[in-house]
């Protein structure tokens, strides 16, 4: 088990390397000069050729390419990311300061929508084809098929502009700092969220559960003479199996999804951080999106692997 | 026939179940008795109902399968008309149940004991984890599991299929039922664990009384563990005879061509004889004797077509359904 | 088939004999015309396709230009869908933005669909260590947002159709791939595989003739599932920015114009018919697939 985690872990760390290296690679073929970039246009013509020079030695341009990268990356390695051309604060900062309004909206989602998703789906694969599993997955095929950016616009135009119940967007009243406020400030965007969510995972736990509740194993708990319940629980442990590796391979799909919520809600997380370097091209932000993005995947395909391993008693003891 | 009341009683026993083009009959008119503390062996060709037999008695049926029986006399109850709620304190208490494929019939992330103790505790509540483990260790000691205590530990995927049979066995053990039905129990097992196995179930009925119903499509099975058979054919229950009558003078042209067909009985030199023809589809069953296409006794005639026989006793006392029963005397010798 | 006569058979409750003379194609394609929703779902679908192929040729404005005087039309005989903020008529830009997102949508799952077969297939059929790594690359793949990184290209590279295409078609073959190697993988352990290799025929032929045909019923189902997400996806990176450009018109990138409270409120005709038409390309595209899925379901067929 041990022995697996490390080889995973190592490969993890070669395809970040790579991901590194790609985008090293990207930026410099991408259009424009940084040097020129960082140097103000109503320059003296004259002094501007010398001033783009100064700035390149001062990016550490003027290196060979390998070398760049090496510093590149040890700075990166360091918690380094550079500075943002737009405010010139430090990347790292600017992420950090983001990462928490993103988590809190992406996992109370999360969280919302499996609390919903888990008996929802538990239940209309123990009644299937009754008229909750055909009301329920109906719902959920439409659910999925709503753009999330569509369905927000419509929470908003119903919630907070016919209604006036909810705030239609940021994380609070300015001035207001209360829990109560954000409360009501995470209802809307959390729902639009937590409704693609339950609405992927209802299909995943009802086809897990189908598919486990037609085992010969469940048979032999009938016939201990346990009732529907317990049959039930026992289908759910197994259908586990399959479902928290499709979870945790999710999660960064969801993470997408809160991208364009952010945006429609004005919500100060890594979404919208990104929306804003993508329309002003500051690369190193976008870089730094990037590179989180890689990381976002690689430990939730690593929390996958520990996760099945965990559910699996046969992986656990194989491996 | 014996004296004693016996153990399971089914008499009359249909049963449908849906099909995407409608009800379709598994089972028709099964009658058979069990006596206290006996092997009786069902055999048949797959599809001839035997399994359905036994899930019919248990009612862990597909769901809108239709059950209509004149009785399905248990230890004293109807199981016809016993509610749901109160079969579940029958299954697993009363009667156990061991299935065909013990690759399968286990949950492959509970450890194997703690499955054993489930089946122990759901039929008393108050008892406690420790109580519950040592009945699981001295079921599995039971049955011939070694280092039980660890084992029970384990689990199933770290067990052999012979193994995870018997712990299968010791499941239904668990509660001193009064009857066990082993659905093709060594079917999907290696030829010498096989006999390991079913010594395992012959030793519970030793010690502990419990009848066995022994369901399986081979005859060998049945010669060396069954007193009584009881033979299928297209969901119904053609012969009923003890194992000796059986083999040496059934009474019905299928169970002939069983026993005829089956591998020990094939003399070295003479070509396998193998019984022409197919059992026929459930849905589309011929009007007469279900047998009759197949049959090949000499007194087959127009009123096998015509008319589907009962089974009744013929002149000596055996149970056939066969149109000819008092005539087969000597066609088996 | 192989002659199994003597052999016992498991019992079939079905009565599939009297339709056993009826060519698979068609039977597949009588049970999709009995599932209510998929033939729903298709006629919307060849409605939504010819409405933006030729619906462009009677709707009379320029999708791309507007005249200002025209501005903040509601819907009108003039104007159908009403006019956007700098007097574009609104039905000319859904026609218009519909080629673009389904163009791309089309594309992207064609594409798609044609490299995770190849590679899905090779991987099932060869195994080992190819199949290992390939596997590996899937698992990977599969978890990476398209959306996200198109963000990223985008703000680097900056957004382009060309780019859409591929990125789309770069993160979504995983998923056909998936589902052809398990595909492969049954089928090759079948007896007519087993017994094609016995007899030596070449590795080629036989997945020119047996491979490719046994997956690729379960492929056009993966399809029409790529073309829904792939739909969803321009829509989303449109809608942020990182996607089609204005001025020209995409279903994703018209919600963006709307995005402000102002439109919201007050010009519901602008954001409402964009947003209606992915919903129902998207759900008529997914009832399809589920109805194509059911038909060919060689369960029911047996």
């Amino acid at each position: 088990m041990l022995r697996f985690l490390v080889t995973r872990l190592s490969s993890s760390l070669v395809v970040f390397v790579v991901i590194a290296i790609g985008l090293f690679v990207l930026v410099r073929l991408a259009p424009g000069d940084p040097a020129d970039a960082l140097v103000p246009l109503d320059a003296n013509p004259g002094d501007r050729q010398a001033l783009v020079e100064q700035a390149r030695v001062q990016l550490g341009l003027d290196k060979p390419l390998p070398l760049q990268f090496v510093l590149w990356f040890g700075n990166l390695v360091t918690g380094n990311l550079g500075f943002s051309f737009q405010t010139n604060q430090p990347v790292a900062q600017m992420l950090g300061d983001r990462l928490g309004p993103t988590l809190l909206l992406s996992g109370t989602a999360l969280a919302v929508g499996l609390l919903v998703a888990l008996p929802v789906g538990i239940a209309i694969a123990v009644r299937r084809n009754g008229i909750s599993d055909t009301a329920v997955s109906s719902v959920s095929v439409i659910a999925l098929a709503i753009p999330s950016f569509f369905s927000a616009m419509l929470g908003i135009w119903i919630f907070a502009v016919q209604l006036r119940v909810l705030p239609f967007a940021g994380m609070n009243t300015p001035g207001d700092s209360s829990p109560g406020d954000l409360f009501l400030h995470l209802v809307l965007p959390v729902g639009i969220l937590a409704l693609a969510v339950a609405a992927s995972f209802i299909r995943y736990i009802r086809g897990g559960m189908l598919e486990q509740l037609g085992q010969d194993y469940i048979r032999t708990v009938m016939a201990k003479g346990s009732g529907p319940f317990r049959a039930t629980m026992h289908g759910f442990r197994n259908s586990l199996i399959p479902l928290v590796t499709v979870l945790a391979l999710y999660i960064p799909l969801y993470f997408a999804g809160a991208v364009v919520v952010e945006t429609v809600f004005s919500w100060p997380g890594i979404g919208q951080l990104a929306i804003n370097a993508l329309v002003n091209r500051d690369y190193p932000v976008i870089i730094a999106f990037g590179l989180y993005v890689a990381v976002l995947v690689l430990v939730c395909n690593l929390l996958a692997d520990v996760a099945y391993a965990l559910v699996d008693p046969r992986v656990r003891s194989v491996r | 026939m014996t004296v004693t009341e016996p153990v399971l009683s089914l008499q009359s026993v249909n049963l449908e179940l849906k099909t995407p083009d409608g009800y379709v009959r598994i089972l028709r008119d099964v009658t058979f008795d069990v006596a206290p503390g006996e092997i009786v062996g069902v055999v048949g060709e797959s599809g001839s109902g035997k399994s359905m037999t036994a899930l019919t008695v248990m009612r862990l049926l597909p769901p809108k399968a239709r059950v209509q029986a004149a009785r399905i006399g248990f230890d004293g109850d109807d199981l016809a008309t016993t509610s749901p709620r109160a079969l579940r304190r029958v299954r697993g208490k009363r009667i156990g149940m061991v299935f065909q494929d013990p690759m399968t019939s286990l949950d492959p992330v509970i450890q194997v004991g703690r499955q054993i103790d489930e089946a122990y505790r759901i039929h008393h509540p108050g008892v406690g984890r420790a109580e519950a483990r040592a009945q699981t260790v001295r079921m599995l000691e039971l049955v011939g599991v070694p280092d039980a205590a660890n084992r029970a530990r384990q689990y199933p995927h770290q067990w052999s299929g012979g193994m995870r049979q018997r712990a299968v066995i010791a499941m239904a053990l668990v509660n001193d039922p009064k009857l066990i039905l082993a659905d093709e129990p060594t079917t999907a097992l290696d030829a010498t664990i096989q006999a390991q196995v079913l010594d395992a179930l012959a030793r519970a009925r030793d010690e502990l009384g419990v009848a066995v119903v022994l369901i399986t499509h081979d005859l060998g099975v049945i010669a060396q563990f069954a007193s009584r058979v009881i033979v299928m054919y297209a969901g119904g229950v053609v012969e009923v005879a003890t194992t000796r009558e059986l083999f040496e003078d059934s009474r019905h042209p299928y169970s002939a061509a069983l026993i005829q067909s089956r591998p020990g009985a094939h003399r070295r030199g003479e070509p396998l004889v193998a019984i022409p023809g197919r059992p026929p589809l459930m849905t589309d069953l011929p009007e007469g004797c279900p047998f009759a296409p197949r049959c090949a006794s000499p007194y087959k005639s127009a009123v096998c077509v015509t008319d589907r026989p009962e089974l009744e006793r013929s002149v000596d006392g055996r149970l056939s359904a066969c149109h000819f029963r008092d005539h087969h005397q000597e066609v088996v010798a | 088939m192989t002659g199994t006569t003597e052999r016992t058979r498991p019992m079939r409750p079905s009565l599939t004999r009297r339709r056993e003379l009826v060519p698979p194609g068609r039977l597949a394609f009588r049970r999709f015309l009995r599932n209510p929703a998929a033939v729903v779902g298709a006629v919307v679908l060849i409605l939504i396709v010819l409405a933006v192929v030729v619906g462009p040729l009677f709707v009379p404005w320029d999708p791309d230009v507007g005249e200002l005087i025209d501005a903040r039309q509601p819907p009108s005989a003039e104007h159908w869908l009403g006019t956007d903020l700098i007097g574009r008529d609104e039905l000319a830009r859904i026609l218009a933005g519909g080629r673009v997102s389904l163009t791309i949508g089309f594309l992207a799952a064609l594409l798609a669909v044609t490299v995770g077969t190849v590679v899905g297939t090779l991987a099932g059929w060869f195994g080992g260590v190819a199949d290992a790594i390939i596997s590996r690359i899937i698992d990977i793949l599969l978890s990476v947002p398209a959306v996200l990184v198109i963000i990223v290209f985008a703000g680097i590279l900056g957004p382009s159709l060309p780019m859409l295409i591929i990125v789309f078609s770069a993160l979504l073959w995983p998923q056909s791939a998936r589902i052809a190697r398990s595909v492969v993988l049954s089928v090759r352990e079948q007896e007519f595989v087993q017994a094609a290799r016995v007899l030596g025929s070449r590795t080629r032929y036989i997945v020119l003739h047996h491979l490719i045909p046994g997956v690729l019923p379960s492929v056009i189902v993966a399809a029409t599932i790529l073309v829904a997400d792939a739909v969803l996806s321009e829509a989303a990176v449109s809608f942020l920015g990182a996607g089609v450009q204005p001025p020209q018109a995409s279903w994703g990138n018209m919600l963006n114009d709307s995005k402000s409270l102002t439109v919201l409120t007050l010009m519901p005709w602008l954001w409402l018919p964009p947003g209606l038409a992915i919903f129902a390309t998207v759900l008529s595209t997914m009832a399809v697939g589920d109805g194509v899925r059911d038909a060919i379901d060689t369960r029911r067929n047996a």
